[in-house]
């Protein structure tokens, strides 16, 4: 390896045309947003468009290429990345420093205001218009990686070796799960661009809104997508035996999520009914004024968080001007200028909208628990001169009865037309069917508490609902294959989502109280040849070995372990030391099965003794949990490509 | 033109600057000091130079006693500045080691260098609990054998000339 000292006085190649092509890329946008002022070039903007995303895309392939031949010339890649580490770490971490991430963000907000620009079904001209408030975002996001977290910041001397990348974040879930809820993020972008040209030119035809959902849905799948292998990167990874700590992190990806979801439930009943305009446009609004939020408040370093890995308040004062700046443009627009109301008399109350409506204020609600409690530390800093923090038990007790609620809502109102509808005694039998089945459940997991048993109650109550639904719909008559194929086969394309989604989201309700509610914990301190138990389990330490790997050397332990005296195999946990970054680690190992996982990891080890502190857990149903967000995200990005007709 | 279309821009507004100042708190951190004021006795844990019990070894009436170990990476970072300002003012630091042993230290401080008038190390962490320390790096400044000021997880550089100005 060719790495000497020298002084290359500020000059390099490489990191040279990686600042070009940002500002190349920049102009363009500049150039995109005053197009509409030369009014004879419409089709000016999408050539726009076109040059800022190749721009930003060279510039992207630069910081990787850099990151791939170990140029620590430039700062960004001497701070996280070393010559040891695995080529896909090396490229995942040109996205896990906040430069990088940044440069990924303006990446995929071009893709897809590109993907918008050639896939949408929105008349030209309307799409041109909305690309144009997209090419403002990309003034924002480009001048602020150009202004403030320059990827390409060359250092004067060149370092023999790179700091290395946080070891946590040497995962795979890292290299994957950044780039997915960006993704979900960016896209929520369209909707708000939309919204504002329809708002601008105070028309929002039902046929617009059509075309608007899927890329309402797009984007919340991938935030759903995103969020849940977050969430499994926290469960292999922090070795806590846990998936969701509430942490504002966590919380600021969480808060766009639930607007989504409201978003693309108002979205229904505005291109079904043309009611709620005025509310899905502020939905749409929020959500993406949401997702900046969240990348403030993470960014800024304004709440101290697990795993604030990049923060600087600099990064936080421009930040909030652009969310200031967009936020009274957009809800000033709202205010003033909102969609003239033509919601006709509700004749009846049992209709989907009155539940979709309910689902909205229920998720709402959600997201303002959830922005509260992340807010308020500040508000009572600035208060009282004091920190506070909120954490779980607040989470826990406000969350979880609406969210609860929101099952059995969505169970119930599912079941009803869009015109009047009556309650039939089989929406009874199906409570009455979830009840016996949740007595039944309890016979092997015992009665808890009275909040998991209703989560459960709730949860079943939507599983039996969509599949009523379903087979209502199906209204099979005989029982011939090829019948009941071609039946299934005629179904329309938003049903299948619709029942699919549910179906995911009870799914996922199960995992998460199952896991939550019905989890056993144990730490011990084990030596070689001594077993412990827990619950059902047997585990016997059998050796302790080093391993030396490329970049770490590993301390791995052999478990062997027993349930009910059979056999279920052997885990390794290990706890690993990384030379370049001089951290440990520690390393899970799970048992994955569908019923249960069993989790250990180690704690500590006492090295005089060759004893362990290890950590068991026994989580029931965690695999109900990613199952669930596969069926979310399988739903939504099924409806998201399908074409559809209104 | 109505009242509760204007509500979300007012609420979003409040927030913002909530944040705002927030984000300006956060330039001058309000940072949690406990026992300022605290009066300390007897510091008898034993220098690892001399073996003498440190009380013995202050002479001075103003000093840091600074709380790191070997293996704590923001340690090992402030090292260099805390070496960088011995040799700008002349302040005495005392170094107290949490949690870790006695070769350790000496490897460390014979490869990065020496910024201690002495040091000590905190075998059973009774001095760390004495004087409220939960985390390293952290300095405490006593004068008259009373804590004035402490930094958590980071020294600041000005403060610290501004306290020792009256020395010079």
């Amino acid at each position: 390896m060719l790495l000497k000292k020298k002084d290359n006085g500020g000059l390099n190649l490489l990191g040279i045309f990686g600042q070009i092509s940002l500002v190349i890329s920049f102009i363009f946008a500049i150039f995109a947003i005053i197009s509409p002022l030369f009014k004879k070039n419409d089709k000016m903007i999408g050539n726009m468009i076109i040059g800022q995303t190749l721009f930003a895309f060279s510039a992207f392939v630069i910081l990787i290429y850099a990151f791939v031949v170990s140029d620590f010339s430039i700062s960004n890649v001497y701070q996280n990345s070393h010559t040891t580490k695995p080529l896909i770490y090396k490229i995942a971490g040109s996205w896990g420093s906040h430069e990088g991430s940044m440069l990924l963000w303006a990446n995929l907000h071009m893709f897809i205001s590109l993907a918008y620009l050639i896939f949408s079904d929105e008349k030209l001209k309307i799409r041109l218009k909305i690309l144009t408030i997209q090419s403002w975002l990309s003034v924002f996001i480009l001048g602020f990686i150009i202004f403030t977290s320059n990827p390409f910041v060359i250092l004067d001397m060149v370092p023999e070796n790179g700091k290395g990348l946080n070891p946590l974040l040497q995962d795979i879930g890292l290299a994957i799960h950044p780039p997915i809820l960006y993704l979900g993020y960016v896209s929520s972008s369209i909707a708000f661009s939309s919204i504002f040209i329809y708002l601008l030119q105070n028309e929002f035809s039902s046929l617009s809104a059509f075309y608007l959902q899927k890329w309402i849905l797009f984007s919340w799948s991938f935030l759903t997508l995103g969020i849940g292998l977050g969430s499994l990167w926290a469960y292999r990874e922090l070795g806590w035996g846990g998936f969701w700590f509430w942490d504002p992190v966590e919380n600021a990806s969480l808060m766009p999520w639930l607007l989504a979801s409201a978003l693309l439930h108002a979205n229904i009943v505005c291109y079904k009914t043309e009611n709620l305009k005025n509310w899905t446009s502020l939905l749409a609004i929020l959500t993406f004024l949401a997702s900046i939020l969240g990348a403030f408040l993470v960014r800024s370093g304004i709440i101290t968080s697990v795993h604030s890995f990049a923060s600087d308040p600099g990064r936080g004062v421009y930040i909030l001007a652009a969310l200031c700046f967009a936020s009274l443009v957009s809800l000033s627009l709202f205010a003033f200028k909102p969609f003239a109301n033509n919601q006709k008399e509700e004749e009846a109350f049992l209709t989907k909208q009155n539940g979709i409506k309910l689902n909205n204020l229920l998720l709402f609600t959600l997201f303002f628990t959830i922005c509260l409690g992340t807010i308020y530390p500040i508000f009572y800093e600035i208060i009282m001169h004091k920190s506070i923090s909120v954490g779980e038990p607040y989470f826990v007790k406000v969350f979880l009865p609406i969210a609860i609620s929101l099952l059995f809502a969505s169970g119930f109102f599912s079941n009803l037309n869009w015109k009047r509808s009556k309650i039939s005694k089989i929406y009874f039998l199906i409570l009455l069917i979830s009840g016996l089945f949740l007595l039944f459940i309890h016979k092997f997991y015992f009665y808890k508490n009275i909040t998991s048993s209703f989560a459960l109650f709730g949860s079943f109550y939507l599983l039996f609902s969509m599949f009523y639904i379903y087979f209502k719909k199906l209204d099979l008559a005989c029982y011939e294959f090829t019948y009941i194929l071609a039946k299934i086969r005629s179904l329309s394309v938003s049903f299948n989502t619709m029942i699919l989604s549910h179906i995911g989201f009870a799914i996922l309700a199960i995992g998460i109280t199952f896991s939550s509610g019905w989890d056993a914990e144990k730490t011990a301190i084990i030596s070689i040849g001594e077993k412990i138990r827990l619950d059902n389990y047997e585990v016997e330490l059998r050796s302790l070995n080093l391993k030396k790997k490329h970049n770490y050397v590993a301390a791995i332990a052999n478990l062997y372990v027993e349930k009910k005296s059979n056999e279920l195999g052997h885990l390794w946990p290990e706890q690993r030391f990384y030379n370049a970054e001089q951290t440990w680690t520690s390393e899970s190992s799970i048992i994955w099965q569908i019923n249960e996982d069993f989790y250990v990891n180690i704690s500590e080890i006492i090295p005089s003794s060759n004893k362990l502190e290890v950590k068991l857990f026994i989580k029931p149903f965690v695999s109900f949990i990613w199952m669930g967000v596969l069926i979310l995200f399988i739903g939504g990005i099924y409806s998201s490509f399908r074409k559809r007709n209104l | 033109m109505k009242i509760s279309y204007i509500l979300p821009l007012i609420v979003t507004l409040l927030i913002a600057i909530v944040l705002w100042v927030g984000l300006g708190s956060l330039q001058n951190k309000i940072v949690y000091k406990p026992l300022i004021g605290k009066h300390i006795d007897n510091i008898n844990l034993k220098s690892i130079i001399n073996n003498k019990p440190l009380n013995q070894v202050i002479k001075e009436q103003k000093y840091i006693l600074y709380f790191f170990s070997s293996w704590c990476g923001h340690c090992a970072r402030e090292h260099k500045e805390l070496i960088k300002m011995k040799k700008k003012l002349d302040i005495p630091i005392y170094g107290i080691v949490s949690n870790d042993s006695l070769l350790a230290i000496k490897v460390m401080l014979s490869r990065e260098g020496n910024p201690f008038n002495d040091v000590a190390i905190d075998d059973n962490s009774f001095l760390s609990i004495d004087l409220g320390v939960n985390g390293i790096p952290e300095a405490i400044i006593i004068e008259d054998g009373k804590i004035i000021d402490r930094f958590r997880g980071g020294i600041d550089y000005g403060v610290i000339s501004k306290i020792f100005a009256s020395n010079y």
